[in-house]
């Protein structure tokens, strides 16, 4: 049995890259860094070598395609056979970055590596605004083109979802959770109408805004819509996603409330007090610009149009 | 650019992609394929950093390049449009 | 002014689909942005 120990491996960008190792791993981590310490225990017998080994990773990082640059890999992986680069099940690493279209950090996945071609993702859970997103079991084949995903999302807090999403003058509180799938296709992440339903306590949201004074224009709908909104305490019932998180997708928001103040209706202008609302609000955007800071909102020359058309007209029989 | 794919994009065996990638036409050696994804992963690099710098997003600043190199491409040269499909300048 | 006729409030809800849409021209942006990104990186592009 002849033990191997190599002193640790510091990768940097124009220094030693996997891909000098191996050229198999080209491709695999690019544009890597940080420290593998590596020791395997080489074993021969009639003449066939066999291997074993642990890989401490410490403050890795690399270059992906789809999930952006992926930064601080931490976690010892066990390899039942070193030379076919298979681990044995149940390894686990922690992940300090990655942005498969929005930015996630400090997760854990518990894999197996098989032939160094297949991921056997048993776990995988990210922290994210005050909850957790979380994937079922997956196999992935390294390279891959297409892949699909199960994603959960556990107690999402409203709150801390408006504050990412930088949502103006809205207050919110309660949580929303759900199960949808995710279909990578090549640099596609497409979110498959996730529909996020509000856990038992249901949610709040409440918005002061004047988004809607200029939107609102001449449309009677339109104005008796943002008068509604304005100053208005909802029920969250539902929170949607579909779209191609790497790109364009659309936030839906299904509220009910009853409108506090007096809101103007129809065309002889009747007012209603607690008169019960339900919206359905779907905003479609480059899901980069709501993570993106706040300076750009200002200097982008950005084509918002709002359509507002009521559902349906039940008011008593009266005609609209 | 690198002798590698330079050559493979000669023989046809890798071209553009509208998304900004480089991507194999059919099939192609092992060490190229892994070229390719190389050289994508550090074109995902750059298309982040521009779209911090702009506001705008990964995909945007992808479709934005991947456009321009396809109109630079050489005649016979292959690249794949938005139907998805392989083509021949 | 139009006379504000108080309406007893119906308890079905009212309706409303809001749908905004937020789209930006990206071109003008990034056209320069993109071309010196190819002149300057010969090994990717």
């Amino acid at each position: 049995m002849a033990a191997v120990t190599s002193r640790p491996l510091t990768f940097e960008p124009g220094g030693l890259q996997p891909w000098r190792l191996s050229d198999r791993l080209r491709g695999v981590f690019t544009d890597a860094r940080g420290t593998l310490n590596a020791s395997a225990r080489l074993d021969i017998d009639s003449g066939k070598i066999t291997g074993t080994g642990e890989v401490a990773i410490d403050e890795f990082g690399f270059q992906t395609t789809r999930l952006g640059r992926v930064e601080s890999v931490n976690g010892d992986v066990a390899f039942s056979d070193l030379l076919d680069l298979t681990t044995a099940p149940g390894q686990t690493i922690t992940i300090g970055a990655m942005n498969p279209g929005l930015p996630l950090e400090n997760g854990k996945i518990d894999f197996q590596l098989i032939s160094g071609k297949t991921l056997s993702v048993e776990s995988a859970a990210f922290p994210f605004a005050g909850g957790t997103l979380a994937l079922a079991p997956f196999k992935w084949v390294l390279g891959g083109e297409d892949q699909h995903l199960e994603v959960t999302a556990d107690k999402i807090e409203l709150s801390r979802l408006v504050e990412t999403l930088k949502l103006p003058d809205t207050k919110a509180t309660g949580t929303v959770s759900g199960r949808f799938p995710i279909d990578v296709k090549g640099t596609q992440i497409l979110i498959r109408d996730a529909r996020l339903k509000a856990d038992a306590n249901g949610g709040r949201l409440a918005y002061q805004g004047e988004a809607g004074e200029s939107a609102a224009g001449a449309d009677p709908n339109a104005r008796m819509a943002f008068e509604a909104l304005k100053d208005f305490d909802f029920t969250v019932l539902e929170v949607g996603l579909d779209g191609n998180a790497m790109d364009r997708i659309t936030i839906s928001l299904l509220l009910e409330g009853v409108s506090r103040k007096g809101i103007t209706y129809g065309k002889n202008g009747q007012v209603l007090m607690n008169q019960p609302f339900q919206f359905d609000i779907s905003i479609n955007s480059a899901l980069s610009e709501l993570f993106k800071s706040t300076q750009y909102y200002t200097s982008q020359k950005q084509l918002t149009d709002i359509v507002v058309k009521q559902v349906q007209e039940d008011r008593n029989g009266e005609p609209e | 650019g690198d002798p590698v794919i330079d050559a493979a994009i000669q023989s046809g065996q890798v071209g553009e992609r509208i998304d900004g990638r480089l991507g194999v036409v059919g099939s192609a050696d092992p060490a190229v394929v892994r070229k390719v994804q190389e050289i994508n992963n550090k074109r995902a690099a750059k298309y982040a950093e521009i779209a911090a710098q702009t506001g705008t997003s990964v995909a945007q600043v992808a479709r934005v390049t991947g456009e321009k190199l396809i109109s630079d491409l050489k005649p016979g040269q292959y690249y794949m449009d938005a139907s998805g499909s392989w083509k021949q300048k | 002014c139009t006379p504000t006729v108080r309406l007893e409030p119906s308890d079905k809800p009212i309706k409303i689909d809001l749908n905004v849409n937020i789209t930006q021209e990206v071109r003008v942006i990034l056209d320069k942005e993109v071309e010196d990104l190819i002149a300057d990186n010969p090994d990717l592009f």
